[in-house]
Formats: structure tokens, sequence, C-alpha cells
């Protein structure tokens, strides 16, 4: 059973409005406003994070920092954004940085056995890890795959979050579908 | 690219399966896609390999957040809102949490306790008051500040009768004592702040009632003051019902003050008899405290409150 949490106004005004509707009511400090968004991307943007990162203890800190700078920055939001790809693009550069500083010389890498985002899925071959295939892909295969796949962005969405067109993003994940199947058969 | 003129490929149709199995697929994709299909053996099989690979990230555990990281956040993020709205950032910037529950109040009371003896000393004679009587007595008001401060900043998010009586009677206290010692510095300015209407009134007091000279008469008016504002400021805060609790607070002062006013009546020769008209004073200002208190506070409400 997975941990309870305090949900506020369910029910109220608050659930019944769009995430850009809550967001300008959250620009002007409401507070059931924020609750609403929190309930409905907290758990989301961690799921993403572990996914990309797989650490837990990155993934605390960088859900709290994406959580603080969507709140600091929330003046700057506009409605012609859809809040989803913005809440996405502030969590994704959080983790480019991050993955950023891991890549560079002499940061020490945590075990990637430590990670417990992936698991091998039924459906796919005993000998193949899954986390390996996943891993084979490229940073921005992966990127879409997970924002597709388990984040449920459109393809517009996922694009606005990764600084790519659509188009690119049909490549994207078509290029990570063929290289899973690849590996599948490989094995 | 016009889709419509254009036919489906063995080539071109993965691209179209994966928007089909991640719903991104256009209506007019969807019509090519179906014919190219209809006549592919080949491209219906990749069909149900993408699918089944696909549906296969369905068997991946969910990741569930932890608790405590959840709501460590959430409080975070409210606090910032909180802040936001304050019309005294500055006090709600102080941290409250983990040791600074603790540490904050404590230092507070230290400080609170330091100013009054810096006012203070100037006017102990040593030869009456006794040094461990001083230490005793600066130690009870030490203590004292320090844990009404602590429940007047962590007692913000609950309420309780002992709460707002205890936090009532640290305000009033705190008034009291910073009042007393503005008074005992001597300094001329300070003494004629302090001092101000309830002087007058002290003269007036001491006319009618004839006990002491007029500056224990201000004693008993201070007393009565502080309680006022202690008791009003809870009345106002909070729901008439709870401001009843300053009342309790408020008239706890004559208890917990009487070694103080003991002390300088003592010292000028005036005994028991300035204990009795302090906590006249104390009661009578709670009591017209509460009543005002939670008279503004009804105003308030029909003020600030829109009508239903």
């Amino acid at each position: 059973m997975g941990p309870q949490f305090r949900i506020s106004n369910r029910g109220g005004l608050a659930s019944s409005l769009s995430d850009e509707e809550l967001m300008k009511r959250y620009q002007s400090g409401d507070e059931a406003s924020f609750e609403e968004i929190y309930s409905r991307y907290g758990k989301k943007i961690y799921g993403f994070l572990m996914r990309r990162l797989g650490q837990p203890d990155d993934c605390a800190e960088l859900f709290q920092e994406t959580f603080l700078r969507l709140h600091k920055g929330r003046s700057l939001y506009r409605p012609e954004m859809p809040f989803k790809a913005w809440v996405y693009t502030i969590a994704n550069n959080l983790i480019r940085d991050r993955l950023r500083i891991k890549a560079r010389p002499g940061v020490s890498q945590a075990s990637e056995e430590d990670g417990n985002s992936i698991e091998i899925p039924n459906g796919f071959h005993q000998m193949l890890s899954f986390k390996e295939a996943l891993a084979k892909l490229t940073d921005d295969q992966r990127e879409a795959i997970i924002l597709s796949r388990f984040q449920g962005l459109r393809y517009e969405e996922i694009g606005r979050v990764m600084g790519r067109s659509t188009e690119a993003v049909n490549q994207l994940i078509q290029r990570a579908m063929h290289h899973l199947r690849e590996c599948i058969n490989e094995s | 690219m016009n889709l419509e003129k254009k036919k489906t490929t063995c080539e071109d149709s993965e691209s179209l399966l994966v928007k089909k199995i991640t719903g991104e697929l256009l209506p007019e994709e969807k019509q090519s896609l179906e014919s190219h299909l209809a006549q592919c053996a080949l491209c219906v099989a990749k069909e149900r390999e993408l699918t089944r690979e696909w549906q296969s990230f369905d068997s991946l555990p969910a990741l569930e957040i932890p608790a405590e990281l959840y709501e460590k956040t959430r409080e975070t993020i409210l606090g910032h809102l909180k802040r936001e709205r304050s019309p005294l950032p500055l006090a709600e910037s102080i941290p409250r949490g983990g040791v600074w529950s603790l540490l904050g109040p404590l230092a507070a009371g230290v400080a609170i306790t330091g100013v009054s003896y810096a006012l203070i000393r100037n006017s102990i004679d040593l030869k009456i008051h006794q040094q461990h009587i001083l230490i005793a007595l600066f130690s009870l008001w030490g203590i004292l500040f320090a844990g009404g401060f602590w429940l007047i900043l962590e007692g913000n998010r609950k309420k309780s009768l002992l709460l707002d009586a205890v936090a009532s009677f640290s305000i009033s206290i705190t008034l009291l004592t910073l009042l007393i010692s503005s008074l005992a510095s001597g300094v001329d300015a300070l003494r004629w702040f302090a001092m101000s209407a309830a002087y007058e009134v002290a003269v007036a007091s001491n006319y009618f009632f004839g006990i002491g000279n007029t500056f224990v008469a201000g004693w008993g008016i201070h007393a009565c003051l502080a309680s006022f504002i202690g008791a009003f400021i809870f009345g106002v805060r909070r729901r008439p019902a709870f401001s009843q609790n300053a009342l309790l607070g408020s008239f706890l002062i004559t208890v917990l003050l009487s070694p103080a006013i003991y002390l300088h009546g003592s010292s000028h020769d005036h005994g028991y008899g300035i204990l009795a008209f302090g906590a006249l004073g104390t009661f009578v200002g709670a009591f017209i405290g509460v009543g005002m208190g939670s008279m503004g506070s009804f105003i308030l409400r029909r003020i600030l409150t829109p009508a239903t």
C-alpha cells in the first residue's frame, strides 16, 4: 500500500479547474490552487525524476527544487503555454543539469544497481535486463519515451519540454522503440 | 506533405505505427495506414510486435513518492505562500522548525530578560534586594518569556484553551515588564514615554484611592494597561469564545508578578497594599480588554466578511 497523503479541497472548486486556471490563481497566492496543482503533479514529477535518474537521493533533492522553482517563477508563467509542459520543462532542465554534472570527469557515479526505478518487465526475454536496454538508448530517446509512455505527454508537449519539433519527437520515439526491439531480438 | 495523395509504404509504416500506439495518429494518417495494413502481412506483424513492446511497459512497478518528502515539500511551499501574504514577512521568516522551535523562544526569552535587567539595574539597591532573590526573579522571568514566546510562535497553528491563556499572559507580562523597566531606568524621556497618559490616570487614582505616591499608583495602572493590551490582542485575533481565555491568562499576571511588585513596594515602604492594587488593576484591565477585543473582532468580521 502506498503512502497516505493529505489532499485538501477534494471535490471543491479547485479540483474542477484546468491546470492553467489553477496557475492563474496560484500566481495571486491562492493556497488551494497550489494544493490542487501539487496533488495532480507531485507524484507524476517524482515518477519522472526516478525513471530518468534512478537515485532516490537525487530525486528527492530535484523534486523539492522543481516545486520551489515552480513557486518562485510562477509569475513568469503565461497561460499560452500548457502548464503540463511548463512543469515538466522545469524538472527536465534540472535533470539535464544534474546529468551534466555527473558526466564530468572526477564526479563519482552512483552504482546503477542502487536505482530501483526499472525492473525487468514480464514479456521481455528473461536474459535481457530492461534497464540495460533503456541504457543503450540515447539520452534524448530515453527522455522522449519516458515522457510519452510514463508521463502521458503528447508529442507537442514533449516537443516543448525538450525544445524539439513534434516531428523530431516522433522520430526519437520511433528510434527508441526500434532500438529496444533490436535489443530484445539480440538477446 | 499531402498524405491523401501519398500511399503508405512499408518503409514509412513504422513511423505511423509508433504514432498509432502512442495515440498521435492523425485521421488522414490513420486512413492511409489502414489501407496499407490491409494488404501487408509484414506490417501487421510489426504492429503486433510494437504493441506488445509498448504494453510491456505496464509491468514496470509504479514509483511511489515517500510520504515524508511529499509532505515536506508541500509544507515548504505553503510556508512561502504564507510569508508572501503576511503583513510582517520578516516575522514569518523566523525559523520555527526543528531545533529552532526551542532555540528561538529561548533566545527571545533571554533577550527580553536581559533588556529588563539592563534597564532596571540602576535602581536596584543590593542592600535591600538580596542577590539570590534577584537571580530567582530574573530566572523566573526568563523562563516565563521563553515559554511565552514558544507558545506564541508554535501556538499559531493550534487553538486550545491552554495556549490562549498562556500566550495572552505572556504578551501581557512582556509589555508590563518593559514598561516597568523603562520607568525604573531613571531616564526621563523613557519614563515620560512609558507613563504618558497612564501617569495622569495614576495621579487621579492616587487622589481617589490614596495609596502610596503617584509612581506607585503607576504600577497598578500599568498592570491594568498591559493586561488590557494582551487581552485586546487576543480578543481581536481569536473568536470571542477564545478571548475569554485571555481573561484567565491576564488574571494570572497578578500572581506571577507579585514578587516584582512586592520588591518595588517594599523598597518604597508600601508593603502588601500595592499587591492588592496591582491585582485589581490587572483584573479590571483584562476584563475591559476582553470585552473590547471581542467587540473589535465582531465588528471586523462584519466589515471584512461579505454577506452570503
